[in-house]
C-alpha cells in the first residue's frame, strides 16, 4: 500500500514495447537494476509500468535494442500538477483561504450571553468584553471554568452559569437568582438612625433602646434606636454600658418635590422619502466604504445594523458588513393645545407615582398642581409618601 | 563460517506459495515470457515456469514475482535448454 502511495506520488508510466525479441529490452533493464512492475504480454509485445524517472533512463536501451516504445497511460501527482499548470493560482489561492481560515479559527470572534434578563446579559456582555476577552482572542488562552468563577465574583446575583467554547463563538448562558442577603449587620454593634427628615408614623423595635416615638418629627442622622445600652445601679448612675447592634423598622412621612414641564411649541421630524442605503465592509476593527452617498439634508437619523460572516453555525468571523440606512428629515414646528400639555404631564406623574408603589412606598398626599407659565405647561408640587427612614450606623461612627 | 550457499556462489532462490506465485531471487535474466511459460536464465542453471495466466507482477535488480497457475517447475542446466 506505502509502495502504491509513493508510485503514485512520485509518477509512473504504463508503456507498451514492440519490436524483435523485447525479452532483451527486459534483461537490460534487470542488469541495469531499473525496477518495472505488472509486466503482461500484449499482441504486439509487453506492456508494464516504470517509473517516470526512470523512463528517461531506458531511452540508450531502446535504441541499441531496436525495440519502440508507447507510452499509453500517466499516473501520478507530477502529472496531474503538469496538466493544471494553468491552475497554479487557483490552487495557491485555495491554499491561502485554507491557511486564513484555519488562522481565523484560533481566535473568538463572537461572545454571546444568553439569560433571562436582557439587560443583564447585555451589560455582562461589554463586561467580559472589556475586561476578559476582547474580541480576537486566542482560543487556548480561554480557560471557562476560570471565567466562570471570576463572572460569579463580580456578579452574585448570577445563580448559574456556564461557559461554552463552540467555533470561534464563546457562548454563556446564565440564569439569575436573588442575590444574597447582606449580612454585615449581624454582630455590628451600632444604631438605627434616620436617613430622611420626616416625621415618624409607625416605629418596631426588635433590639435595642427606641430613641424616637410615633409622630415625632426626625432629621436625617438622628438617631431612632440605640445600639447603646446603660445599666444602672440602685443610684440610677450608670453602672455599665453595653454596645448591641440595633434592629428594627421604622417608618415615617417623608415628601418629595415634584418638578416637570412641557413646552406648548415643539419640533416634530417630518420624514423624508429619500433615504439612502449604502453598505460598510469591515475587517477586525477596519472599515471600507465603497460608495458613500451624499446627503443633502443637514438632520438625519442613522440606523446601522451589523452582519458578521459566519461559516456553519458556530464559525464566526472577524469580516462582515454594516448596512446602514440614513433617513433625512425636517424639522416642523407644531403647537400643542394645554389639554394635550396637561394629559401628557398626568400621564408621567402616574408614572411617577406607580414606581413609588412599585417600590413599596405608600402615597398619603399629592398636592402636585398644573398650570400655565410663559408659553409651557408646568407641573410643580410635593408628594407626601411613608416610607422606611430607617438606616444603620456602626458604634463609633457617630461623630462624622 | 557458516556463510550460506545462496550468498557463496549465488545460486538462485525460488520461493514458491501454493501454485498462485514464485519469487525468484538471484537470477541473471529472461529467456521467454509468454502467458503459459516463462524461462528464467540463472548463474549455472535455467529455471523454466510452466502454467497458465502467469504474469510478472515486478521485476528488480535482485529479484522477480510471477504470479498465476503454476503447473511446473523445470531446472536445467544451462546450455541444455
Amino acid at each position: 500500500m506505502i509502495l502504491k502511495i509513493l508510485r503514485y506520488i512520485l509518477g509512473y508510466v504504463l508503456v507498451e514495447i514492440n519490436g524483435f525479441a523485447p525479452e532483451r529490452l527486459l534483461n537490460l533493464l534487470i542488469k541495469e537494476e531499473i525496477v518495472i512492475w505488472d509486466v503482461k504480454q500484449t499482441e504486439n509485445g509487453y506492456s508494464f509500468n516504470i517509473g517516470r524517472k526512470n523512463l528517461i533512463n531506458i531511452k540508450p536501451f531502446l535504441q541499441k535494442t531496436n525495440i519502440k516504445l508507447k507510452i499509453i497511460k500517466k499516473y501520478g501527482l507530477p502529472f496531474i500538477f503538469r496538466r493544471n499548470k494553468r491552475r497554479a493560482a487557483f490552487a495557491l489561492g485555495s491554499l491561502i483561504f485554507i491557511v486564513i481560515i484555519y488562522t481565523l479559527s484560533l481566535f473568538i470572534w463572537e461572545v454571546n450571553v444568553t439569560g433571562e434578563d436582557h439587560l443583564i446579559a447585555e451589560e455582562i456582555l461589554k463586561y467580559i468584553e472589556n475586561n476578559y476577552i476582547p474580541l480576537g482572542t486566542l482560543k487556548s488562552d480561554v480557560d471557562c471554568a476560570e471565567l466562570e468563577n471570576k463572572l460569579r465574583n463580580d456578579f452574585p446575583e448570577i445563580s448559574w452559569i456556564s461557559c461554552e467554547l463552540k467555533g470561534t463563538g464563546l457562548t454563556i448562558s446564565l440564569e439569575e437568582g436573588i442575590p444574597p442577603a447582606k449580612n454585615e449587620n449581624n454582630n455590628i454593634t451600632g444604631d438605627i438612625i434616620a436617613v430622611k427628615n420626616a416625621k415618624i408614623t409607625k416605629m418596631i423595635t426588635r433590639q435595642g433602646t427606641p430613641i424616637a416615638k410615633v409622630n415625632d418629627k426626625v432629621k436625617k442622622g438622628d438617631i431612632l434606636i440605640s445600639g447603646t445600652i446603660y445599666i444602672y445601679d440602685d443610684n440610677n448612675e450608670i453602672m455599665e454600658t453595653n454596645y448591641i447592634p440595633a434592629d428594627g423598622d421604622v417608618y415615617g412621612k417623608t415628601s418629595y418635590k415634584y418638578n416637570d414641564y412641557i413646552d406648548l411649541s415643539y419640533y416634530e421630524k417630518e420624514y423624508t422619502d429619500k433615504s439612502q442605503r449604502y453598505i460598510t465592509l469591515f475587517f477586525m476593527d477596519y472599515c471600507i466604504t465603497p460608495y458613500l452617498p451624499k446627503i443633502d439634508n443637514d438632520n438625519f437619523d442613522t440606523y446601522t445594523q451589523i452582519h458578521k460572516l459566519r461559516l456553519f453555525h458556530n464559525f464566526y468571523l472577524p469580516i462582515g458588513y454594516k448596512e446602514t440606512v440614513n433617513t433625512p428629515y425636517n424639522l416642523k414646528s407644531l403647537t400643542r393645545s394645554k389639554d394635550e400639555a396637561t394629559q401628557i404631564l398626568n400621564k408621567r406623574l402616574d408614572k411617577k407615582i406607580k414606581e413609588f408603589e412599585q417600590n413599596g412606598l405608600e402615597i398619603v398626599k399629592n398636592n402636585v398642581k398644573i398650570e400655565e407659565e410663559n408659553n409651557r405647561i408646568v407641573a410643580r408640587g410635593k408628594i407626601t409618601v411613608i416610607e422606611s427612614i430607617a438606616g444603620f450606623r456602626k458604634t463609633g461612627d457617630n461623630n462624622e | 563460517m557458516n556463510i550460506p550457499d545462496d550468498v557463496l556462489y549465488n545460486d538462485v532462490i525460488l520461493r514458491v506459495i501454493s501454485n498462485r506465485e514464485a519469487i525468484i531471487e538471484n537470477y541473471r535474466g529472461l529467456h521467454l515470457y509468454t502467458t503459459e511459460e516463462v524461462v528464467i536464465a540463472c548463474k549455472k542453471i535455467t529455471v523454466r515456469i510452466c502454467g497458465s495466466n502467469l504474469h510478472v507482477q515486478y521485476f528488480s535488480g535482485c529479484d522477480m514475482k510471477i504470479i498465476g497457475n503454476i503447473d511446473n517447475i523445470t531446472y536445467c542446466m544451462n546450455g541444455e535448454l
